[in-house]
């Protein structure tokens, strides 16, 4: 039986309800990641072969409250459902998690579902902690009343997968029948159908159910901790500064080991092929350029296994709830809270977690914005400006002078991000009020398989990217600034005279006013594609060479001679709210399906660092010749 | 039977929701009718169901943290959606 005739088979469920971990209890690890035409949301798909020897692809959907669809992901979820995303997804089952111990809410989207007219599984997940908890339920009695099969499940210690691939088993003979698919008698429920599915869940919840359970008493308590306004708050600061400190110090460890292979790969190629254009292009063009990228894997793993276990464990719902007054007061959603948190790693996770943000404006607002999180890449400029012109002082007695700005930098990112967010919420986006509702699940110790599951994909997406578009863009950047090739009389490095020097020069009067010498200007060019390529952009045209580390030392030597205060300064500014790399555009662009929002993202950014470095500038030539 | 609504809670007060009032909103800015009430109702936020407050965040009281029956989990609103669900109260724990 080839894959593609298998049995198709959704599953849908409320957030929270222990779906993703069903799924790769099903699954494992033979999933695909891909997305839905058209749209954006993340298409997951994985597969399984029943011990009757029947494939199924299982589809994981988005958890929805009901099939009224408010966001994007939800959309999705709705239209697989009902058979409205065209034949490749024709679904013949439907899997409907639920979880025991909030079994409501579950319930009236399993009555939801059943007017789908497709035939249903309930999975009743969570069961054994429920049990525990003191929920019991009537299952016979529960399967009489949903008119479907029912099997008890405890996804993450894999207790029920079994009996629930016999199920699947029994169902399969009678699906290509048309006995058990009734007709699709769903309409988008209005409010009093809405009461009514409530009504109705909750009758039959109460025919069914034994005995009630008791709230997780030590989740609560937690609680009392985590939530607490000022324990709470603290907390979430010691998590915050831990996540940082692991992005910035250890996973730094990780990407020294990395630049070094990849450094002695450069120096290899370029030894094989000594003085070749060949050469050049691998070693200088693709070994570098991907590398440059590729030296952030270790910084993205360690955020992204931060959020994973964050989520996972159900803090990350909390510390929304902590911000969601800041969040709220520029006009944020509190979902708006997890994707500038990525962003500080890397402005692409970030924008990729804005899908779970329903309103349309609250999400662009918030994609819009999330550039301005310093993200990782900016650090080695960063760095290489402070330890070029900022002292290494100490002040106020205990401050690092260069930390302290450094510190400035972020501060500076963040709080315009929110201004920026203020703004377009007052004046560019219809005012429109939002609902925004916080689910805190009780919490749960995060599962190593699932968390690995979950680190694989945003790796696997990041690694495909640094190998696709980042070479092409690496070998058109390496195109213009080695041809023309120099005069054999030159006496200049030879990307003086390339197309990157003609250019640099050529747009230098535009940032004069700024205060940047036509290298910098050049250097920013290849800048476009990612970030951190500016400061070995920087050590070309300054014709120095060597590693990173004497790159760098050379670098502010030779920065803090040739550039006055003022446009050191003025580069930080710039830099602050510089247009993100390509790739960042490129996601906003797939994100938002149009082009019209990475223009606007690149117009108002641009904008806003032109002011910043010119406002830096001038000032900063005005206090030094009055001082 | 005074009713109140959910901003008027304190913490672990218990009340049970009575009606669902959209007119009573803080901000309906450009939000069409019946949308907040079909959000709770989602939610499981419905008349008859009884609602304990668990948490309120710290300035200006808001987001509110509730627990709805006993899910296991709780659900935080804002307080403009919080403004229309409208209890009886059953159980005053607040302090005074």
């Amino acid at each position: 039986m080839a894959a593609n005739s298998g049995i198709r088979i959704a599953l849908v469920g409320n957030p929270n309800c222990g779906k993703t971990a069903l799924f790769n209890a099903l699954t494992g690890s033979k999933q695909r990641v891909a997305n839905y035409a058209g749209v954006t949301v993340e298409k997951k798909h994985g597969y399984f072969i029943t011990p009757q020897h029947a494939v199924c692809t299982l589809i994981d959907l988005p958890g929805t409250y009901s099939l009224r669809a408010r966001s994007l992901d939800e959309r999705i979820t709705r239209d697989v459902v009902m058979n409205q995303c065209g034949d490749e997804l024709d679904i013949d089952l439907i899997l409907c998690i639920l979880d025991a111990t909030n079994l409501l809410n579950g319930l009236r989207l399993a009555l939801e579902l059943k007017q789908s007219g497709k035939p249903i599984i309930v999975a009743l997940n969570m069961s054994d902690l429920a049990k525990n908890m003191g929920y019991h339920y009537d299952i016979a009695k529960l399967q009489n009343e949903l008119g479907c099969e029912i099997i008890e499940t405890t996804a993450i210690k894999k207790l029920g997968i079994k009996e629930l691939l016999f199920t699947i088993d029994k169902i399969i003979p009678g699906l290509n029948s048309n006995a058990q698919t009734g007709l699709n008698t769903w309409r988008e429920p209005d409010i009093a159908t809405s009461r009514n599915y409530h009504i109705l869940a909750n009758q039959i919840l109460t025919k069914v159910k034994l005995s009630d359970g008791i709230p997780s008493r030590w989740s609560d308590g937690i609680d009392s901790v985590l939530l607490h306004p000022v324990c709470g708050v603290a907390v979430l600061l010691i998590v915050l500064f831990l996540v940082f400190q692991s992005v910035f110090s250890w996973a730094v460890i990780l990407q020294d080991v990395l630049q070094t292979a990849l450094d002695s790969l450069q120096g290899a190629v370029l030894n094989f092929l000594p003085n070749s254009l060949l050469g050049s292009l691998l070693s200088n063009g693709i070994i570098a350029g991907v590398g440059s990228v590729l030296v952030f894997l270790p910084q993205i793993l360690t955020i992204s296994l931060f959020i994973v276990l964050l989520e996972d464990s159900g803090y990350m719902s909390r510390a929304a709830f902590l911000m969601d007054k800041i969040m709220g007061s520029v006009g944020l959603n509190s979902r708006a809270f997890i994707p500038l948190l990525s962003s500080f790693a890397c402005a692409i996770p970030g924008i990729m977690a804005t899908r779970t943000i329903e309103n349309r404006n609250d999400r662009l607002i918030t994609i819009l914005i999330s550039p301005l999180m310093t993200c990782s890449a900016r650090l080695p400029i960063y760095t290489l400006l402070i330890s070029a012109l900022i002292p290494a002082r100490i002040v106020w007695g205990f401050l690092n002078l260069q930390g302290l700005v450094m510190f400035m930098l972020y501060f500076l990112g963040m709080f315009f991000g929110l201004l920026a967010a203020f703004i377009m919420n007052l004046f560019f986006f219809k005012k429109e009020h939002q609902v925004s509702i916080i689910e805190l699940p009780s919490y749960k110790i995060p599962v190593l398989k699932n968390v690995l599951i979950e680190l694989i994909k945003p790796a696997k997406m990041f690694l495909r990217r640094a190998g696709t578009v980042i070479v092409a863009i690496m070998i058109v950047l390496w195109f213009l600034s080695s041809f023309p090739l120099a005069p054999s009389n030159a006496v200049m490095p030879a990307i003086n005279y390339s197309f990157v020097g003609i250019l640099g020069k050529w747009l230098h009067p535009l940032f004069a006013p700024i205060g940047f010498p036509w290298q910098v200007v050049a250097a920013l060019i290849p800048g476009i594609a990612a970030r951190e390529v500016v400061v070995s952009a920087l050590g070309t045209i300054y014709s120095l060479s060597g590693n990173d580390d004497v790159l760098a030392k050379g670098l502010s030597a030779v920065l803090s001679q040739s550039w006055s205060l003022a446009t050191g300064l003025s580069l930080l500014a710039w830099y602050v709210f510089a247009p993100q790399c390509a790739s960042t555009l490129a996601v906003v662009r797939r994100e938002t399906n149009s082009w019209r929002w990475p223009c606007i993202m690149f117009a108002y950014q641009i904008i806003l660092a032109y002011a910043a470095a010119f406002i830096v500038y001038n000032i900063t030539v005005w206090l030094s010749s009055h001082i | 039977m005074k009713l109140v609504n959910l901003t008027e809670l304190k913490q672990h007060d218990v009340g049970i929701v009575r009606r669902l009032d959209e007119s009573c909103l803080l901000n309906k800015i450009r939000l069409s009718a019946g949308e907040v009430e079909s959000r709770l109702l989602d939610m499981g936020i419905i008349e008859g169901a009884q609602v304990t407050v668990m948490h309120i965040g710290r300035w200006g009281r808001e987001p509110i943290a509730i627990r709805i029956n006993n899910s296991s989990s709780l659900i935080a609103l804002r307080k403009n959606e919080a403004a229309i669900i409208l209890l009886e109260m059953t159980q005053n724990n607040g302090s005074k």
